[in-house]
């Protein structure tokens, strides 16, 4: 028996602090995600698709994107989608799950209610859904008694692991050892957006599209397989994310080109789909540091989206770029004085950064005027 | 560098000449022409040799092109390091016919041309030791530095490029820039309180942090909403659930048919116990109705005894009475009696009273007329008297007034007469013939005759006499013939001759108004009711006792009829005494009587209706049986009202509590339909949330929410760069000033130690101070007062100005760095005074500066000593003439 588990599609998420074409991109790959979950469960030969919650982003999402997530689901008729809520879109979203009992297809089912759903003649999913954002208990716990014969028999459930922690910050309720305690084949799990293993037979299979610089694994589904009841689950980690999140930190040194390093840590393929978000550290001199501003601001456009912090790289005393402002005279004092003041020793963080902005600035004008 | 010499070609007012002017000498060169010499178009020459390229057109070019047009040639001769060069451009102002070119004097190569020549100028001259072209130019008046230099920018500018030392300190134009850019950042995106400045983008950015801040508060109350609702529909659509749950609305509707059965059974009871009561209620009202009447006959029987013995009694009571009424009228009727013989007497007495009377009015009429007869008597002399002098007084009156006025006319007609007589002169005429006549009138012989007028005499036989009164005489004297005049006037008026007679008739009218009075004081005494009066009376006397109306003389009768009329009034009274004393016994004779009678009628009627009610309560037959029949009916009632009793007490013992059921009932239905109404008010409620999460969620409220949050903390992340780009600036700026402020202190003090001791040898003792920004001496102090350069005179301030520049060179000369100092007409507002002492301290600085000075003052600058130049003409380049 083989099936997708799929949690976190957070259709709808608005992605606010991006500009407007990346929202509309990132809100449309969200969608084109549970198409491409059906997708990928009739090529592998997948008997339904389980979804472990926080389907929408929001308690209330607009009616066409209702529709369109269950046009998505019905271009599949032969395959069930197995349809749970998570915090995001609990029970207490009424209307939401009124309105998803009314208009969805046959080969979607709702499990809002704690109670054994039999798919097929050989499996048994045994939901947890939540009633509200945060129940504050362990909505797994009738897993233990519930009776479901010789089926394969697998948990679905929403929420953080208690000795791991939930994506929100939220209270964890599922013990580790659900599926274990309670005899489970599979524990399929949803609300952490990255693909995790907690057990051979716990897995939280993180957003089909990743939203976030969290540094996650490449976000996909999980494509299980189960040979039988009391089988270990073989579990395969798919990639469907259109756009490639990446956070890379990368440390400089005086003394280097720093675009070196710069060029070689960024992504080399894929940049239209790719995300960025660099953030340096360690040291470099005045006109490093500009060359790394002006590299920072070359590559900027390959990407979709592109952000450089590098507020956290300090200034290297270098006489080279001191002489580049003036090899002597008040704008020699000034710039030193200015570069004493970089230095963290006797004063706040924030005042230390805006002395380095002031001489970089003053190295900057200083070019720009010329001798 | 040094400038050797410059020469012209068809420049300005050398048209088709060529003018030289030179040699200029390594310290001090004069050079002293009148006005309009040319001095200065040299000078400006120059500066266009090293400001302007060759193939321009500029204004200033064409400015200097003389009327007659064609190309300018201009060339200098400089030495640097030793070495000689000529600078020279043709401008034709177009790149066609113009030319530079850079000749080394000493082996006469060109080292440049065009293009390049104006490069080697710039690199040679203009940006030497980073100085612009190494002059420092002083212009008439001593205001600027340098020909076009205007304002502290321009001056500054000049200054800063002037130093190549300050330069290498204060950052120099760099600096400057530098300093000129932050503060153009700074003041585009901030205001001087580090607020965010209006329109810049740091503001746009603060103004979208507000307005999403706003928009998220305002989003985020709607998305609370929303949460609610949803929370809300929850809690109905549960409720709603359990209401409409098959079980309970079963439970409900069995609740009611039980209640309502059990209802029913109790009232049915309750109708039985009704009946049972209504059954007692009517076996108690027959027992009732029997008893009642046993009760009325027996009523009856002792009403008729009773009857009887009062019937019996009353007719003793009218017995009695009768006797009482019979003795009261006999008493009655002898009083009426006695009073009647009384009255019989009294009428008799009354007659003779009436006859005495008669006879008294006669005697008192008979009195009255004698009385009468006795004042018409006295009456008749008064009335005479009365008549006189009524019949006097008729007459006219001469008043007293009228007296007084006569009186006095006569008097002063007298005076008058006596008078004339006095002034005026008189004569007598004694004619012995004919009489004289006065205006034809005779004169009397021998009269003494007035002359109180002009008067012409005649005489006969003689002539004519005319005679004139004194002049003046006769003033002041009344005429006396007016006098009389008016006298006789008056006299007539009132009627009488003489003023005698006006006296006379004044005292008879006086004797007979006093005459008057006293009758008619007579005639009131004795008639005071009036003489017709009077007279009315006496003749209504006379007519009642046929007495003749004229008989004045009536006898009186004698009479004693007082005393017998009032004897009779005595017994009449006496009478009238008893008779009222017998009255007055009358009404208690009569009340007595009428008591009596009231009691014999009442006694009689009391005694009828007593007799009539006994014939009304005649015993009816049979009524023996009937209260036998009654008595036997009235035991069998009461046996069976103590039956029904037991009935219905037997029944209210057993009686279920129909309240009780009415109650359970009640709450039966009401429960069901409480639920049905709390169903319909949840469904209301369920549909008006279902509006409201439809529009909110159509809304995206939520998702708009999380989209304006990341938005606003993009704005917020855009306004802190802002604010850090805004504080970094204002640090870099601070920063930069004070470096620069340290630079010029340090700069200026070698600046000052120049300085110091030439403007000492024109002010002893002064000291100044330098403005760091305008890079001039902005105040000095001399005898312990300081002054404002910018206030100075004329001549004090150019002579500050002209010994810091001397200052500046000397400084740069110190460095290795010459610089050639032209003042141009400077020093015009001196006095000869001061310009000893100036042109000692240019002497003493030229020996080791080049020194220009170029004046009209030719007298005054003869005396500053140094290398004198001239402007020379020549065609061929040779000098052919001298100024």
């Amino acid at each position: 028996m083989r099936f997708i588990h799929a949690a976190d599609f957070h259709l709808g998420k608005p992605f606010g602090n991006y500009d407007e074409d990346t929202r509309a991109a990132l809100k449309a790959a969200r969608i084109e995600a549970l198409r491409a979950t059906g997708d990928l469960a009739v090529s592998r030969g997948a008997d339904f698709v389980v979804i472990a919650g926080d389907t929408f982003d929001a308690e209330a999402p607009p009616s066409r994107l209702v529709k369109r997530a269950l046009d998505a689901m019905a271009a599949y008729p032969a395959l069930t989608w197995v349809w749970m809520p998570g915090n995001h879109d609990s029970l207490a979203a009424v209307d939401l799950w009124e309105r998803l009992g009314r208009d969805k297809p046959d080969n979607v089912i709702l499990a809002t209610t704690a109670e054994v759903i039999d798919i097929g003649a050989h499996v048994a999913i045994l939901p947890a859904p939540p009633a509200v954002r945060s129940p504050g208990y362990d909505l797994t716990a009738w897993m233990e008694t519930a009776q479901t014969g010789d089926r394969i028999r697998i948990g679905l459930a929403h929420g953080g692991v208690t000795d791991f922690g939930s994506e929100d910050g939220g209270l964890a309720t599922v013990p580790p050892d659900r599926a274990e305690r309670s005899n489970l084949d599979y524990l399929a799990l949803g609300d952490w957006h990255g693909q995790m293993r907690i057990g051979p037979r716990t897995w939280y299979a993180g957003t089909p599209e990743a939203d976030g610089f969290k540094g996650h694994r490449p976000a996909g589904v999980l494509l299980v397989e189960i040979a039988q009841a009391g089988a270990v689950p073989q579990v395969d980690q798919v990639a469907l994310g259109q756009y490639q999140w990446s956070r890379i930190d990368c440390a400089f040194f005086a003394g280097n080109d720093p675009r070196e390093s710069f060029y070689a840590a960024l992504p080399a393929q894929g940049r239209d789909k790719a995300l960025v978000r660099f953030v340096g550290s360690g040291r470099l001199g005045l006109s490093e540091h500009a060359l790394l501003k002006a590299a920072c601001e070359t590559v900027a456009d390959d990407f979709h989206f592109f952000d450089a912090d590098l507020s956290a790289i300090g200034i290297a005393q270098n006489e080279d770029d001191l002489d580049l402002i003036a090899q002597a005279g008040a704008l020699r004092v000034a710039a030193e004085s200015l570069l004493a003041q970089t230095s963290l020793e006797g004063r706040t963080q924030d005042d230390a950064r805006i002395a380095q902005m002031a001489l970089a600035h003053l190295f900057h004008l200083a070019q720009e005027v010329g001798s | 560098m040094k400038l050797r010499k410059l020469t012209l070609h068809n420049v300005r007012k050398f048209a088709n000449k060529t003018a030289v002017l030179g040699p200029f000498g390594d310290g001090l060169t004069t050079i002293t022409a009148e006005n309009e010499s040319g001095k200065s178009t040299f000078f400006g020459a120059l500066h266009a040799l090293f400001f302007y390229d060759y193939g321009s057109g500029r204004k200033e070019l064409k400015d200097m092109q003389p009327y007659s047009g064609g190309a300018m040639r201009i060339s200098a001769e400089i030495e640097m390091g030793g070495s000689p060069y000529l600078i020279e451009k043709m401008f034709n102002l177009k790149k066609a016919g113009s030319s530079a070119t850079i000749k080394d004097l000493r082996s006469g190569a060109i080292l440049k041309q065009a293009d390049d020549a104006e490069s080697w100028i710039t690199q040679h001259i203009l940006t030497a030791n980073n100085g612009p072209f190494g002059l420092l130019w002083v212009r008439q008046g001593a205001v600027d530095v340098d020909a076009g230099a205007d304002g502290v920018n321009a001056r500054r500018d000049v200054m800063s490029s002037v130093r190549g030392q300050i330069d290498a300190v204060t950052g120099g134009r760099r600096m400057d820039a530098i300093v000129q850019r932050c503060k153009l950042e700074f003041d585009t995106i901030s205001t001087k309180q580090d607020k965010p400045k209006a329109g810049s983008a740091w503001k746009e950015a603060e103004d979208r942090v507000g307005l999403l801040a706003d928009e998220q508060a305002r989003l985020q109350v709607l998305v609370d909403t929303l949460s609610q609702d949803l929370a809300l529909k929850k809690k109905v659509m549960a409720r709603l659930q359990s209401l409409n749950a098959p079980e309970l609305r079963a439970m409900r509707a069995q609740a009611i048919t039980a209640a309502q059965h059990h209802l029913n059974e109790t009232r049915e009871h309750a109708r039985k116990v009704q009946e049972a009561d209504k059954d007692m209620q009517l076996v108690q009202a027959a027992e009732r109705d029997i008893t009642r009447e046993i009760a009325q006959i027996a009523q009856a029987q002792h009403s008729r005894e009773t009857l009887a013995a009062q019937i019996i009694a009353k007719t003793e009571d009218v017995a009695a009475a009768q006797k009482a009424k019979t003795e009261a009228q006999k008493d009655l009727d002898a009083a009426q009696g006695e009073i009647a013989d009384f009255e019989a007497k009294r009428s008799a007495q009354t007659g003779l009273l009436t006859q005495a009377r008669h006879t008294e009015r006669l005697s008192q009429s008979h009195k009255r007329l004698v009385a009468l007869a006795d004042h018409l008597t006295r009456l008749a002399a008064p009335k005479d008297k009365l008549r006189d002098a009524e019949a006097l007084l008729g007459g006219t009156e001469i008043s007293k007034t009228a007296l007084e006025r006569l009186n006095d006319l006569e008097r002063r007609r007298d005076i008058a007469i006596e008078t004339r007589k006095v002034h005026f002169a008189r004569f007598t005429l004694r004619a012995q013939s004919a009489a004289g006549q006065i205006n034809g009138v005779d004169i009397p012989n021998g009269e003494a005759r007035l002359i109180d007028q002009p008067l012409d005499l005649l005489l006969p036989g003689f002539g004519a006499i005319s005679l004139q009164p004194a002049a003046g005489a006769g003033q002041g004297i009344e005429d006396p013939d007016a006098l009389q005049k008016s006298l006789a006037t008056e006299l007539g008026a009132l009627g009488v001759a003489t003023v005698k007679a006006a006296r006379q008739a004044h005292d008879a009218r006086l004797a007979a108004a006093q005459d008057r009075q006293t009758a008619q004081a007579q005639i009131r005494a004795l008639a005071p009711d009036g003489l017709e009066t009077l007279r009315q009376e006496w003749e209504a006397l006379c007519t009642a006792l046929g007495h003749p109306l004229s008989d004045l003389h009536p006898q009186l009768a004698p009479t004693d009829q007082d005393t017998a009329s009032e004897q009779i009034e005595r017994d009449i009274a006496a009478l009238d005494a008893t008779l009222n004393d017998l009255r007055q016994t009358l009404p208690a004779l009569q009340n007595a009587l009428a008591v009596a009678a009231s009691g014999l009628t009442e006694a009689e009627v009391l005694r009828a209706r007593l007799q009539s009610d006994a014939q009304d309560q005649c015993r009816p037959e049979g009524e023996d049986d009937t209260l036998a029949t009654l008595s036997q009916a009235q035991s069998d009632k009461r046996k069976a009202l103590a039956q029904a009793n037991a009935t219905l007490t037997e029944l209210r013992a057993i009686a279920p509590d129909v309240s009780a059921a009415q109650a359970t009932y009640d709450r039966a239905v009401q429960t069901d339909t409480e639920d049905i109404k709390e169903i319909n008010r949840l469904e209301r409620d369920l549909a008006r949330l279902n509006g409201a999460i439809h529009t909110q969620s159509e809304g995206a409220v939520e998702e708009r929410l999380a989209e304006v949050a990341g938005k606003l903390e993009r704005a917020q992340a855009r306004a802190a760069q802002f604010a850090s780009h805004a504080q970094s600036l204002k640090l870099l700026l601070s920063v930069l000033e004070a470096a620069r402020a340290d630079a010029q202190d340090t700069y200026f003090e070698p600046v000052r130690a120049e300085l110091l001791p030439l403007l000492r040898q024109l002010h002893a003792g002064a000291d100044f101070e330098i403005d760091a920004d305008k890079l001039l001496v902005e105040t000095i102090t001399r005898n312990g007062v300081t002054d404002k350069v910018d206030v100075l005179s004329g001549g004090a301030y150019e002579q500050i100005a002209i010994l810091t520049r001397l200052a500046f060179a000397r400084l740069f000369a110190k460095h290795g760095n010459h610089v050639p100092i032209i003042l141009d007409d400077a020093l015009v507002h001196t006095d000869d005074e001061r310009i000893g002492t100036m042109f000692n301290m240019l002497a003493q600085i030229a020996r080791g500066q080049q020194i220009i000075v170029l004046s009209c003052r030719t007298r005054a600058f003869s005396d500053l000593g140094g290398q004198r130049a001239f402007i020379t003409f020549s065609d061929a380049g040779a000098p052919s003439t001298s100024i």
